[in-house]
């Protein structure tokens, strides 16, 4: 023995395994030091919609606001909501207690408000406890993606004085008892659990402690080998020795799994909450909080959405330590035991409007590496209402299935594999808010987005362009009027390309027709005739001051619509028509925040005038009697009944069908086609009129009639309908016409 | 003699005013047809400057909770209120106004001309806020050149 310790080779090796371990101890040193001070998670970036505002006033259903709530996870009860995410409906009362959320400028804490929905309009809304009146609140944004790494983790990070201490005793209590006396490692436990399993002879219960469970999310992995036990088991000695028992904890609870969703992980306690409760971790109750503790032994078999029976036995158990601890009060105890456990949501019409994400995604690019996106937890804010997301691609979906079935043409390109295509877009014109936006009719199958990607001639659509600049006295003199005589007559034109014949709709000519006629009805010989008379380069620079930047020339033909342009720019375009004359440019984003709350970018609306509001207001009118008697007539067929305008386009060879269309405070676009230019026989009141009017009819329900901003310029006269003169009673028939004050005819019609 | 000659006199007097009469009744007819055209104006939707309104509204509301961040010098805070009240009542032409004052605290001045043009629209029937609108634009131009 003696011999060993004079031995000089015996001390090297003592030496050297005394230096090589304290090497592997600084080794894990550095690892957790690194980080477990930066608490480093890759925390998904997450995409809300818009906000619904909840005022006297308000419009909306019972229907709606019930799919609205259900989306955003509140519970229905029988009788008043006792906590935030819960509501009661009965009849036309609503008793909702308001989720809390983080908004970007406000931390709002829920409370419960009691209202009711009468004649489609939200009345006497009041703070439901105090009776207080409530001037506005409003239902939080609804989450629409989360843009994750490759561990694909759903969490949000939540400090430790934001967790109750109900649920920290909880977890303490059915997970390490011993956790605050233990110094990372508790060989007393591992002795107890190593004496239960041998004398069960099987494994029931786990030496490890909160923090060894921490070190094993945390640091390494969850294979199950020997040198995996001793790093832990190092690891949890080195943390319990740096840091505070309070920082331990605070890590594992973010750090911790608590089940799956989908292809997504539910990692940390903020994250269960919202998954298993829609509510936020600082309003769990005894029972909740007892029945998250539980879950953590085993998400897959004691969550309450996968075995109720076992979820419930083990949150009985905890609620019994947690009494017995004196945690919670027997009355708590008694009430949480009546506590149901919660039941998947009901099932909902789920969106992740595909399309707007690809929108939003590209735009952030432009700013924020992908890597940003995908680990530091941004909230970015987004105009996208999603109830309407839902009605517009439920009714694109609908409709082009009803076409694909009444149509043998496209019933035919369905079989052989060709798929009808449609579009859709929705904004307040007034913001520029994008409020809906389908870009096809199915994203698994086709990622190309019709609206933003997709350059199509638009027709007809762009007619209201050259009858602006045509109308507009700030732009043409003489100015054209709504009761001008227009020459719709075989005309012939030279082209570079040759002699171009141009040809109207119905393959007809219509003679002396006074220009309202002429738009409402689309005839195309009398709108290229308007445009040799007052300039092609005139309507060039309206269409561009309009924001259609395509390398437009001026060629007869351009005021059929005989170019190129997205959806989107289209849509863009035609905000000047509801806006009175100013532009409002499409906003999807309107702030990306950091986590602690930091703006790092915001799309701010602006506005800029760009027609004068009298002419603008004349088209206004103009295109009410598109849809009123025109060419979208139809969309009164269809059920939608309010004020609105708007002009049909069909492309040659019926390969683009369009409805641009709106009411003084929404402004949609629909499309329908084949992304390849196939003919699709559908022309823009029978492809995309409908789609159009079947969306708006479902989301103006309710709202009160409002007609377009007149100004003090405008007259109303009554004119002849044959000569567009002044009428006399001699003439052939009366007929109250816009004029812009000044412009309107001077001479009486004669028989 | 003198009689009859007096009689026929009378005769033609008669007829004189009677083609008087009726030759001034058919021009005024006409002239009247000529002038009389009926015009009318469609009504103006403009609302009312909700400031001199008692009943509360949502987006005075917010416009207030935006004017005490302002004041507090929140101006991120203020910029978001303003623009939540125009997105609930796009027409209310004071969220505009105190929208380009928040803008221009936080030196954001580059299109807040136009959100002046847009209250100066919404509010034209309002001379203070006119004089309000005008002054605020005075300085700006003083300031920025705009």
């Amino acid at each position: 023995m003696f011999k060993v310790l004079k031995n000089k080779f015996f001390w090297y090796i003592i030496l050297l395994l005394t230096i090589a371990f304290v090497g592997y101890l600084m080794y894990l040193n550095h690892i957790i030091g690194s980080r477990f001070e930066a608490k480093r998670w890759n925390l998904p970036s997450r995409i809300y919609s818009d906000t619904f505002a909840l005022y006297p006033g308000q419009t909306t259903t019972i229907a709606e606001l019930k799919t609205r709530l259900k989306n955003l996870g509140y519970r229905e009860k029988s009788q008043s909501p006792e906590e935030p995410g819960q509501f009661h409906q009965q009849d036309e009362t609503f008793e909702i207690f308001l989720h809390n959320f983080d908004y970007p400028h406000e931390n709002f804490i829920g409370f419960p408000v009691i209202f009711q929905i009468q004649n489609k309009t939200i009345t006497n809304l009041r703070h439901l406890t105090t009776q207080e009146s409530v001037t506005l609140t409003h239902l939080e944004p609804e989450l629409i993606a989360s843009i994750y790494d490759d561990s694909m983790e759903n969490r949000t990070f939540v400090a430790l004085n934001h967790i109750p201490r109900m649920l920290t005793e909880a977890v303490i209590l059915i997970e390490d008892e011993r956790f605050y006396t233990h110094h990372g490692v508790d060989p007393i436990g591992i002795l107890r659990a190593l004496f239960k399993n041998i004398t069960s002879g099987r494994v029931v219960q786990g030496g490890s402690t909160l923090t060894q469970q921490m070190v094993k999310n945390f640091f390494l992995t969850h294979e199950k080998t020997l040198l995996r036990k001793i790093n832990e088991a190092f690891m949890a000695i080195i943390i319990d020795f740096r840091y505070s028992k309070e920082e331990v904890i605070e890590v594992y609870f973010n750090e911790i799994y608590f089940g799956q969703q989908g292809t997504t992980s539910i990692t940390g306690v903020q994250e269960a909450c919202r998954y298993y409760f829609s509510k936020d971790v600082s309003q769990l109750t005894a029972s909740e909080a007892a029945m998250l503790a539980g879950i953590i032994k085993a998400p897959g078999i004691y969550s309450p959405f996968i075995n109720t029976t076992k979820a419930k036995e083990r949150r009985d158990l905890i609620l019994k330590k947690l009494e017995a601890n004196h945690v919670i009060t027997k009355q708590t105890y008694q009430r949480a035991l009546k506590q149901r456990l919660p039941r998947k949501g009901a099932k909902t019409q789920k969106s992740r409007a595909p399309y707007f994400i690809d929108f939003i995604r590209k735009q952030l690019k432009e700013n924020f590496p992908a890597s940003i996106l995908k680990s530091e937890g941004l909230r970015i804010f987004t105009t996208l209402d999603m109830h309407w997301q839902r009605i517009a691609e439920k009714t694109v979906n609908e409709h082009l299935a009803k076409l694909e079935q009444g149509r043998p043409l496209l019933k035919k390109n369905k079989a052989q594999g060709l798929e009808l295509e449609g579009a859709l877009i929705a904004l307040q014109p007034k913001t520029g808010f994008i409020r809906a936006y389908v870009g096809g009719k199915n994203y698994n199958s086709n990622q190309f987005d019709i609206l933003s990607q997709a350059k199509r001639q638009p027709g007809s659509t762009f007619k209201p362009f050259a009858y602006l600049t045509a109308i507009d006295p700030e732009q043409t003199n003489p100015v054209f009027t709504a009761a001008s005589i227009l020459v719709d007559e075989p005309l012939k034109m030279k082209t570079g390309a040759g002699l171009w014949k141009p040809n109207n709709y119905d393959k007809k000519f219509h003679g002396y027709v006074r220009l309202r006629e002429s738009l409402e009805k689309s005839y195309n010989v009398a709108t290229v005739w308007l445009a040799e008379e007052i300039g092609l380069e005139k309507i060039v620079a309206t269409a561009k001051k309009a924001g259609m930047n395509e390398d437009l020339k001026p060629f007869p033909s351009l005021v059929l619509g005989a170019f190129e342009v997205t959806p989107l720019e289209l849509a863009q375009a035609y905000t000047v028509f509801p806006n009175n004359g100013q532009q409002s440019k499409p906003i999807a984003i309107r702030r990306v925040i950091t986590p602690d709350g930091q703006i790092l970018e915001k799309k701010s609306f602006n506005t800029k005038k760009l027609f004068s509001h009298d002419a603008i207001y004349i088209m206004n009118k103009l295109m009410q009697g598109v849809t009123d008697h025109g060419t979208g007539v139809a969309a009164r067929a269809y059920g939608f009944d309010k004020l609105a305008a708007g002009k049909t386009g069909t492309t040659s060879e019926y390969r683009d069908a369009w409805f641009a269309g709106y009411t003084p405070d929404i402004l949609a676009l629909a499309w329908t086609g084949y992304k390849t230019n196939e003919t699709t026989n559908l022309s823009g009141a029978s492809g995309a009129l409908p789609l159009w009017a079947l969306f708006m009819k479902k989301v103006t329900e309710g709202k009160q009639y409002r007609d377009f901003t007149a100004t003090e310029n405008i007259v109303i006269v009554p004119i002849d309908k044959k000569t567009g003169l002044l009428y006399h009673r001699s003439c052939s028939e009366r007929l109250d016409e816009y004029f812009i004050e000044g412009t309107q005819p001077t001479e009486y019609c004669h028989k | 003699m003198d009689a009859r000659r007096e009689h026929e006199f009378m005769k033609i007097n008669k007829l004189i005013i009677f083609v008087i009469a009726c030759s001034l009744i058919t021009t005024s007819c006409a002239t009247m047809g000529k002038k009389a055209v009926p015009t009318k104006r469609p009504p103006i939707y403009d609302k009312p400057v909700i400031d001199s309104v008692e009943t509360q509204s949502p987006a005075k509301e917010l416009l207030k909770e935006g004017i005490t961040h302002l004041k507090e010098k929140a101006h991120q805070k203020a910029e978001w209120k303003f623009e939540e009240a125009i997105k609930l009542d796009p027409d209310y032409g004071p969220a505009y106004y105190w929208l380009a004052r928040a803008r221009y605290r936080l030196n954001q001045i580059k299109d807040i001309i136009y959100l002046l043009e847009k209250a100066e629209l919404l509010l034209k029937n309002s001379t203070t806020w006119i004089e309000r609108i005008q002054k605020f634009k005075d300085l700006l131009y003083e300031k920025t050149g705009y």
